[in-house]
């Protein structure tokens, strides 16, 4: 896994969330409470003198991990966020592709139409799925919150589009440049705090957290930031090898993103 | 553990978010240390898997102690329950 230099990309992600709010009237940020969004509320309390600037939403079915829940309320009182919890209804069927899509991103439309988001600051990385690696640093998104990934604004000398279509939004997206390994090297310099389940216990561990029905954990024995490190300079294993949507019919994170996934 | 005993039947019978509140106020009291989520299959499609699906519920020695369901039914909406489940921790088995 290549390893890059975490001042620039902290830098650049500093950059890309304080132009964000500037140029966008009401900002908000996904949290699902993993290692990525987690370090971009870390990015945005840099940005922001300590405080994070705007609210943050988390999605919730109700069938995320328990430790999961327990680090949400832990993490929004020591950080003073602003925690909009979007409850999402589970509906009868629950593949990857109608769970995702149907659950989380009707819930995501309601709480963007409820609070009249422009901007929604969301914590993919490039190097996670095929498909995150064609976004750009600021996405826009029509108003049915559909994403032409054929058609997207360039990115030139870090000139990023800011124009929206009429009731539409944008995605914006500071940890894109980030690889797994630089996100976890952050959060040991910056001493972010994180979600147990990362952790190795009894050799397995969550490498990529999702609800409880859809991740699954890997064989690891890595019980600290280091041994993460450590474990993520040789593994051949993909981030998202226990997360079930990446394994359902090929092009499945195309169509979800395309629609409006996160 | 008598007091939760009564509420694990209670939740058994009825997934109602009010049972689920008297479950969440009693786990830290319980006993109970570790969780553990059991699908009746290895891939859920449908609510259906997820009402078979059950968290078995350890104390401190790893020994099972209760079954429970993860679902919590609020009238006509169906959501998940797991937040009740929240000071246990994953057996990751």
């Amino acid at each position: 896994m290549i390893k890059q230099n975490i001042d620039e990309l902290e830098e650049k992600g500093i950059y890309v969330i304080r132009e964000a709010k500037t140029k966008f009237k009401n900002v908000a940020a996904l949290w699902s409470m993993g290692k990525d969004s987690t370090t971009m509320l870390a990015l945005a309390r840099k940005a922001f003198l300590g405080k994070v600037p705007f609210p943050v939403i988390h999605i919730d079915n109700g069938i995320d991990f328990p430790e999961t829940y327990q680090f949400r309320e832990e993490l929004a009182k020591k950080w003073k966020l602003d925690l909009i919890v979007a409850e999402s209804e589970i509906k009868p069927e629950m593949s990857g592709f109608s769970c995702c899509g149907e659950n989380k991103t009707v819930a995501l439309k309601k709480v963007m139409a409820k609070y009249g988001f422009d901007a929604l600051i969301v914590s993919i990385r490039r190097d996670e799925h095929g498909i995150r690696a064609k976004e750009r640093y600021v996405s826009p998104r029509d108003h049915n919150f559909k994403w032409n990934y054929k058609d997207q604004p360039a990115e030139l000398w870090n000139d990023y589009s800011s124009k929206l279509d009429e009731k539409g939004h944008v995605r914006v997206h500071p940890l894109l440049d980030f690889n797994e390994i630089d996100v976890w090297n952050y959060i040991k310099r910056e001493k972010v705090p994180m979600n147990p389940l990362y952790y190795s216990r009894n050799g397995y561990r969550y490498r990529s957290l999702g609800c409880t029905h859809c991740t699954t954990a890997v064989k690891s024995n890595a019980k600290s930031i280091d041994d993460i490190i450590k474990e993520l300079e040789v593994t051949k294993v993909e981030e998202r090898a226990g997360r079930d949507q990446d394994k359902e019919k090929s092009y499945i994170m195309s169509r979800l993103r395309a629609l409006g996934y996160m | 553990m008598a007091g939760i005993k009564d509420i694990m039947g209670a939740l058994n019978k009825e997934q109602s978010k009010a049972n689920w509140e008297k479950f969440g106020k009693a786990v830290k009291s319980s006993g109970l240390k570790y969780y553990h989520i059991e699908f009746d299959k290895s891939k859920v499609n449908e609510l259906e898997d997820l009402r078979k699906a059950h968290a078995d519920l350890y104390d401190s020695k790893e020994k099972l102690v209760y079954k429970i369901p993860i679902i919590m039914e609020n009238g006509k909406k169906i959501r998940g329950a797991t937040i009740y489940l929240k000071g246990l921790l994953n057996l990751n088995k």
